[in-house]
């Protein structure tokens, strides 16, 4: 694996996302619809914490899903994915670099929810790392659907329902229990409860444990068939 | 890789099927180093597999190799040894030409000085352009320009000129005969049989998946010649038709001798005819 390409394919997927409005939209629009609720509804006690956690929530797994889907996706459709492969550019540094500017992004874009409430820096540093635990699961199931898809239309068809599934399930419990009886086995709706400042909990982290392994074999299987493709 | 190998690309009764229908039939060749080499035929012929078989995203039956290595199991490092031009290579559309080329630069490590010669080198001078307001034209030099960054030693081309004007048409022919000059090998296919006859040290016509010739295009030419016909226009404008033989050597000598020759030629067929005569196909298809 070289370091190298990963770096240089980061720096092209940010000036590439600069320039691409729809994905870069998708970074922003969540902590820019939590600011005007919060700012909305900031009379009413509690309505903050509950309108960052829910935004949130919505930001680190509906975006990272149809941004990673749509950037590889996009690549294999232009065919720029096989002129990499053909530039000595593996599977595996490609979806690392993507995977990476995401997960970056996502985090860096994730600060702006904790000027909209107050946070320890105990809180904030736990709040960041609830946001990383939900992007990653959220780029790796991204990185299926797009890995899955045959173009870019197919994986968009694809992961935006999957995003919404996932990221509105957990807004959704908050008034069904119903709901929460189900959510509950999900990665979106356990990084939820930590982004509303809960504890880990065992249950949580083997809920978050077995998404993250369930979805990695997910990608590996059609990782390996993408290679055989390839 | 420094390997010592006598053929850039050697093939022997290679076959590649895709299912049931075989598109590529026991095909065999040999390009030398340092030549061009064209591989021509109709849509549909089997053109592009064949280059992505060399080029080793494709598996086969029977021998192929590229610079002494099997195209079954090429190492990665080949495509630091080989340039590509495909006609749905992807450029990055919203990169400007300057970036699309810095991104290969750096898997290659490469300077930033040598992606401005590239540019230059295929006349792409307005490099903050986004690749994606590029002209067909334009796009094609900045496809080749990012083939010829690492200086391959064997440049393949998919239809390099198709759909190209004239005049950049010309312009890629110019650079590629510059290229051959400096000891790349090219390995180009078309259906444009001016472009073959041009470029080409020697040609292959592909038909069906069958290469039903194989030589120089001079030599081919002359090889299905059997009119051996000499045409002669005369001052008056007409057209006098005369069989190239010993026995009608005084009666075009006497032309010349009365000053009646404005312009003479020999009438061989060109590739398309041959081709024609050969598959009842024409080429531009």
């Amino acid at each position: 694996m070289h370091v190298q390409n990963i770096t240089a394919l980061f720096q092209k997927q940010l000036k590439d996302s600069l320039r691409n409005m729809p994905v870069l939209v998708l970074f922003f629009v969540y902590p820019i619809i939590a600011l005007v609720m919060t700012q909305a509804m900031k009379n009413q006690v509690g309505m903050g914490t509950f309108f960052v956690s829910i935004f949130a929530t919505m930001h680190c797994v509906f975006t990272p899903i149809v941004t990673t889907s749509s950037i590889i996706s996009e690549e294999k459709e232009n065919n720029t994915l096989r002129v990499l492969f053909m530039s000595n550019v593996t599977l595996k540094e490609y979806l690392l670099s993507i995977g990476g500017f995401v997960l970056v992004s996502n985090l860096v874009t994730s600060c702006f929810f904790l000027l909209l409430r107050e946070f320890t820096l105990k809180q904030a540093l736990l709040f960041l790392l609830a946001i990383g635990i939900g992007s990653l699961v959220s780029i790796i199931l991204g990185a299926c659907l797009a890995l899955f898809s045959k173009n870019a239309s197919a994986a968009n068809g694809l992961s935006v329902p999957f995003g919404m599934v996932f990221a509105f399930l957990p807004m959704l419990a908050n008034f069904s229990s119903g709901i929460e009886t189900v959510s509950k086995f999900t990665f979106s709706q356990q990084v939820s409860y930590l982004l509303a400042g809960k504890e880990f909990t065992g249950f949580g982290l083997i809920v978050l444990g077995a998404n993250f392994i369930i979805l990695c074999v997910i990608a590996s299987v059609l990782y390996s068939k993408s290679i055989s493709e390839e | 890789m420094n390997s010592i190998y006598t053929n850039s690309i050697y093939m022997n009764r290679l076959s590649k099927s895709f299912g049931q229908k075989e598109v590529l039939t026991k095909l065999s060749l040999t390009v030398l180093p340092g030549e061009i080499f064209g591989l021509l035929g109709p849509s549909g012929a089997g053109k592009t597999t064949l280059i992505k078989i060399l080029t080793g995203q494709l598996s086969y039956t029977g021998t192929a190799e590229i610079m002494g290595k099997s195209c079954n199991s090429l190492d990665r490092n080949i495509y630091s040894e080989i340039g590509m031009v495909m006609d749905n290579s992807g450029i990055y559309e919203r990169l400007t030409c300057y970036d699309n080329m810095i991104l290969f630069a750096k898997f290659n490590h490469i300077k930033k000085e040598q992606v401005i010669d590239s540019l230059k080198q295929v006349g792409l001078t307005d490099i903050k352009t986004p690749a994606g307001r590029l002209s067909k034209g334009m796009r094609q030099r900045l496809v080749l320009a990012r083939a010829l960054l690492h200086h391959p030693k064997i440049l393949f081309l998919d239809e390099p000129t198709s759909g190209l004007d004239p005049v950049t048409a010309s312009e890629i022919h110019k650079l590629l005969l510059k290229l051959q000059a400096e000891g790349t090998t090219i390995f180009l296919t078309t259906h444009n049989m001016v472009e073959a006859h041009k470029l080409c040290d020697h040609i292959a016509l592909l038909n069906e998946g069958n290469i039903v010739e194989f030589g120089k295009p001079d030599e081919i030419c002359r090889k299905y010649n059997k009119d051996n016909i000499i045409s002669i226009l005369s001052r008056d404008g007409r057209t006098i038709t005369i069989i190239n033989n010993p026995d009608n050597a005084k009666q075009i000598a006497a032309y010349f001798a009365e000053d009646k020759v404005e312009a003479i030629h020999s009438s061989e067929p060109n590739l398309e005819s041959v081709f024609m005569s050969l598959t009842g196909k024409e080429l531009d298809l």
